[in-house]
């Protein structure tokens, strides 16, 4: 006869209360995600990387509701690893002022500054930064991302500004592909979060890859690394316009977006 | 990548790393991501021994955890350039912990640029600047002027002469010294490969701008240089390269309009509108709105 045995942690997370799926962006995923997914930004630079990612953290952060008014965050925690120091908190606050007021115009109200403030400075408690400087710290942190997790039940989102930030320092001590770099750390977070129900989401750079591949391709790349949704971003043909290139295991589409002081625009 | 010896925790000697040399235990990263039962046995170390050297050397080389309050508490301690124009450009100047590119054709005024925010920081109460003097072209007098022009009292000038520290550097591998000196690390052996060199400067960088909150200013040329998937061939691009271009937070362009009026535009930045301008005049007295 077979026993069959079961770690602490295993157990724990059986017991964790029954967790919240979460919608990061209504247009981008037409359904909650799966707590467990792992998506992908990656463009040229100055095509938004960097504030769509500061824009899932907001909406993260950001509380359901506020004394009536809704304001559709998810009421949850995250965690930030910056690895090139782009990252501005003030950035963050200024998405969330936006969605507040957004929130409030809708409900026909005009909120006093400190109640923004207010909303702003509670959500920010729920994100926690972690800087480095080199890959050696990078290692270290990924390697005690459960010490995190297991610190504070309400972290679901870990979001990281760029994952290629140190390739050249791996590089430097062996050579490998920078996709085999990324995919490599991937393993690391995914072992880390595996028994906790952590989107993951991180920015990287475009590789030298060829702009157009093949749908089939693009699955078979998605199933290799354990990336559940690869958002390319490009540049459009008209100026200040962007697109979104949104690839999931069952599901390919193109959004146009602009950027603005209030974040991404999405244009139906 | 950090090794383990006895420098990294004094509990881990000679006959111990080689014993976790031969189990493929030989950097700080394989310590941490081992289970430590496994450690345990290997290092004949109690268990609680090999937690706290774990709990150690998280501390010693892992990185800066902040909540975000506190994150954005630092953020908004903006330190003025104070030439109008360019802080109103910047809403307000420059935050710390930014890594800030001056770019521009030569003979732009990048230089002078740099002389005036260095020397309209120093004459604040609370302002240090680092100088590093790459082209052997520091010079005093001019320095001083742009102070003197904003007539400045005279006991103010020479805090702020005492405040400006001048670093002449001859190469990149002593530049790259004078900055790991700068935040005390011990100096690695250094590659002379340029992507390589250019990570070591970006990692030094990074270090003051994270752990000390500093502002960091370079200054750099645009080049025309036409490399691969490259569309437009007219496209200017900073020099040193594609790493070192996605490196810096803020890029500022500067660019001659006619005689001594120059635009500054924001080239990337998080927060400000992309391709914002303002117009400066330039001259000995430094920049002014």
């Amino acid at each position: 006869m077979q026993f069959h045995s079961e770690g602490g942690l295993e157990l724990l997370s059986r017991f964790r209360e029954k967790p919240r799926s979460i919608n990061l962006d209504d247009v981008l995923f037409s359904t909650d995600i799966d707590n467990k997914s792992v998506i992908e930004i990656v463009g040229a630079s100055s095509t938004g990387k960097t504030v769509l990612l500061c824009q899932f953290i907001a909406k993260c952060i950001l509380p359901a509701r506020y004394k009536g008014i809704k304001i559709d965050g998810c009421d949850a925690c995250a965690i930030l690893i910056n690895t090139l120091g782009h990252v501005q908190m003030s950035k963050i606050a200024e998405l969330m002022t936006s969605t507040i007021r957004n929130a409030y115009q809708v409900a026909n109200v005009q909120p006093p500054a400190e109640t923004v403030d207010y909303i702003i400075n509670r959500s920010l408690e729920n994100l926690t930064v972690i800087s480095c400087c080199n890959n050696n710290q990078l290692q270290l942190i990924l390697h005690t991302l459960e010490d995190e997790f297991l610190s504070n039940g309400k972290i679901t989102l870990l979001a990281i500004d760029n994952i290629l930030a140190y390739y050249w320092q791996a590089r430097k001590e062996n050579i490998l592909t920078m996709n085999y770099y990324a995919t490599g750390l991937l393993k690391i977070i995914q072992s880390q979060t595996s028994q906790f129900h952590t989107v993951t989401v991180y920015t990287r750079w475009d590789g030298p890859v060829p702009t157009y591949e093949s749908y089939a391709k693009c699955i078979d790349t998605l199933e290799r690394t354990g990336v559940n949704y690869k958002l390319q971003l490009s540049k459009g043909t008209r100026i200040r316009e962007f697109m979104c290139h949104v690839q999931s295991t069952n599901d390919v589409k193109q959004i146009c977006y602009t950027i603005s002081d209030s974040g991404i625009k999405w244009i139906r | 990548m950090a090794k383990l010896n006895a420098d990294v925790h004094p509990s881990l000697l000679e006959t111990v790393t080689e014993n976790l040399r031969r189990r493929n235990v030989v950097t700080i990263v394989d310590f941490v991501s081992t289970d430590p039962i496994k450690l345990t046995n290997i290092t004949g170390l109690s268990h609680t021994d090999v937690l706290q050297v774990k709990q150690y050397i998280l501390k010693k080389f892992g990185g800066i955890k902040k909540n975000a309050t506190q994150l954005l508490a630092i953020e908004r301690n903006v330190i003025p350039i104070s030439v109008t124009c360019l802080d109103e450009l910047l809403r307000g100047g420059l935050y710390p912990g930014q890594l800030c590119e001056l770019c521009g054709p030569s003979a732009s005024g990048k230089t002078q640029l740099c002389f005036t925010i260095a020397a309209n920081v120093a004459s604040r109460s609370d302002g240090i600047v680092w100088y590093f003097d790459t082209k052997k072209d520091f010079c005093r007098l001019r320095y001083e002027g742009i102070m003197r022009a904003r007539n400045f009292e005279q006991k103010i000038i020479e805090d702020a002469l005492r405040s400006t520290k001048i670093y002449q550097t001859r190469s990149s591998h002593e530049l790259i010294k004078a900055l790991r000196q700068l935040v005390t690390r011990n100096a690695q052996q250094s590659d002379n490969e340029t992507t390589y060199e250019l990570e070591d400067l970006a990692e030094v960088c990074r270090f003051l701008t994270m752990e000390y909150q500093a502002v960091v200013i370079t200054v750099n040329i645009i080049t025309r240089w036409n490399s691969p998937g490259q569309t437009d061939s007219t496209d200017i691009i900073p020099a040193l390269g594609k790493y070192w271009a996605r490196i810096p937070a803020t890029r500022l362009m500067i660019t001659r309009l006619h005689g001594e009026i120059r635009k500054i535009n924001v080239w990337k930045d998080l927060r400000l509108i992309e391709n914002s301008s303002c117009t400066v005049t330039i001259n000995d007295i430094g920049v002014t709105s």
